[in-house]
């Protein structure tokens, strides 16, 4: 623990993702006992554009659950993360309140989903302002861009999502062993 | 299952058979009737792939003589690592771009902090550094560590055209596990200026961890690369 004007300040505040295992971030922030919370800035139903139609395999326009939020942990804004759902899969989630706990808990709670496997890119990029502002970051500031698709049964398309962090919360550790 | 239409997929073989070479510019690409046979697809699907080719201006028709490759398509300017990729340069090449690759140095050390460690019966290392271009650019370098307790005539191998694990395999240590940690970090001041990137800039840092199927650590790699070429991708299971 470090000190910061008299407040104590838990230093390297990261969470290490194992990339061969699908994991909730949530659940790896509570194993290393960190605090966190939630701030909401969208849920709303839209229609599906190209992309997302693309992404779920849904005809364009489609209704999807769009869900952004922004994980607060030890007090400092740490990602913005949007999702994108088919909403046929989650009929009245705009309803539930998912500011205090796990998202996917909630949805294998609520509709008993749940995600199997992920694909995902990790990429880093220049900030942009809206980031900039929600992170608290300097001009010039580059964040790390994690976008991907995860999926249910028989490998079907359920969630398309954006992650933009600050480059210091997320580590990545992967094994791999080689066949003869 | 490939989500992409049929005569997406058709566009992408056609274009990855002009990048490797597998057709020159000038060749003559085979008939509507022939790839039709040849992949159990309806010709239109076929004809569409060509004709969005020609609007791309990768193909030309020339009437009652056929198709040909007109140009070569832009290579992807990122390198996917992860997902199996054993080698940095197994990588690139996989990438379709032509990569290079310079020995910075390589020598002997005497195995300092965390070395001692992952080598704890080689007092002394290798240390080899290399520099990989992508087209002529710079975008990674790699700091290799091995232990010379397994190594040696490390002068007899050509690291800059041949991989570590090529030679490691050659002295019968090839790892047979990988252990690899990714995270982002500021590039190293000292090289800032070779990999031709502002000091302060991000850049995806690896760590390899190698070990034989003895289970000895045999290799332990920093990789500092450039992310402008670099979008590492992977996939997850659920593991009950």
């Amino acid at each position: 623990m470090v000190y910061n004007g008299g407040k104590p300040v838990k230093k390297d505040v990261y969470i290490l993702r194992n990339i061969n295992k699908f994991a909730s971030v949530t659940d790896a922030i509570i194993s290393r006992e960190f605090s966190y919370r939630y701030h909401v800035l969208e849920n709303s139903i839209l229609e599906s554009n190209r992309f997302i139609s693309k992404a779920l395999d849904i005809p364009l326009a489609s209704k999807v659950f769009c869900f952004e939020k922004v994980r607060v942990v030890e007090d400092e804004p740490r990602s913005i993360e949007k999702v994108y759902i088919d909403y046929k899969k989650v009929p009245g989630i705009e309803k539930l309140d998912l500011s205090k706990e796990s998202f996917y808990s909630i949805l294998s709670r609520e509709y008993g989903i749940e995600i199997n496997q992920s694909e995902e890119e990790i990429l880093i990029v220049e900030a942009n302002e809206k980031e900039r502002q929600l992170l608290n970051l300097k001009i010039d500031s580059e964040v790390l861009l994690i976008k991907g698709i995860t999926y249910i049964n028989n490998y079907e398309p359920f969630e398309c999502f954006e992650i933009v962090s600050v480059t210091d919360f997320y580590k990545f550790r992967s094994v791999l062993n080689l066949d003869e | 299952m490939n989500s992409k239409a049929l005569y997406e997929q058709l566009i992408d073989s056609i274009k990855k058979k002009i990048i490797e070479g597998d057709y020159q510019v000038g060749d003559k690409i085979m008939s509507e009737r022939a790839m039709s046979e040849m992949y159990g697809i309806n010709r239109l699907t076929v004809r569409k792939a060509i004709k969005n080719l020609q609007n791309e201006g990768f193909l030309r028709a020339i009437h009652g003589k056929g198709t040909f490759v007109n140009k070569i398509p832009e290579v992807q300017d990122k390198v996917e690592l992860g997902n199996g990729e054993v080698s940095l340069s197994m990588s690139i090449r996989n990438g379709g771009l032509n990569p290079s690759r310079i020995v910075l140095s390589l020598k002997k050390i005497d195995a300092f902090g965390d070395l001692k460690e992952y080598f704890p019966n080689s007092p002394q290392v290798y240390e080899l550094i290399r520099l990989s271009f992508i087209n002529g650019k710079p975008y990674a370098i790699q700091e290799c560590y091995f232990p010379c307790s397994f190594f040696n005539e490390t002068e007899r191998f050509n690291f800059a055209e041949g991989s570590l694990y090529d030679y490691m395999e050659m002295h019968g240590h090839y790892p047979k596990k990988i252990i690899s940690y990714l995270q982002i970090k500021d590039v190293l001041e000292k090289y800032a200026q070779v990999l031709e990137i502002k000091e302060g800039k991000k850049i995806f840092f690896f760590k390899y961890h190698g070990y034989d199927k003895e289970e000895n650590m045999i290799e332990f790699t920093l990789s500092y690369n450039k992310p402008e070429f670099t979008s590492f991708q992977f996939s997850t299971k659920r593991i009950e």
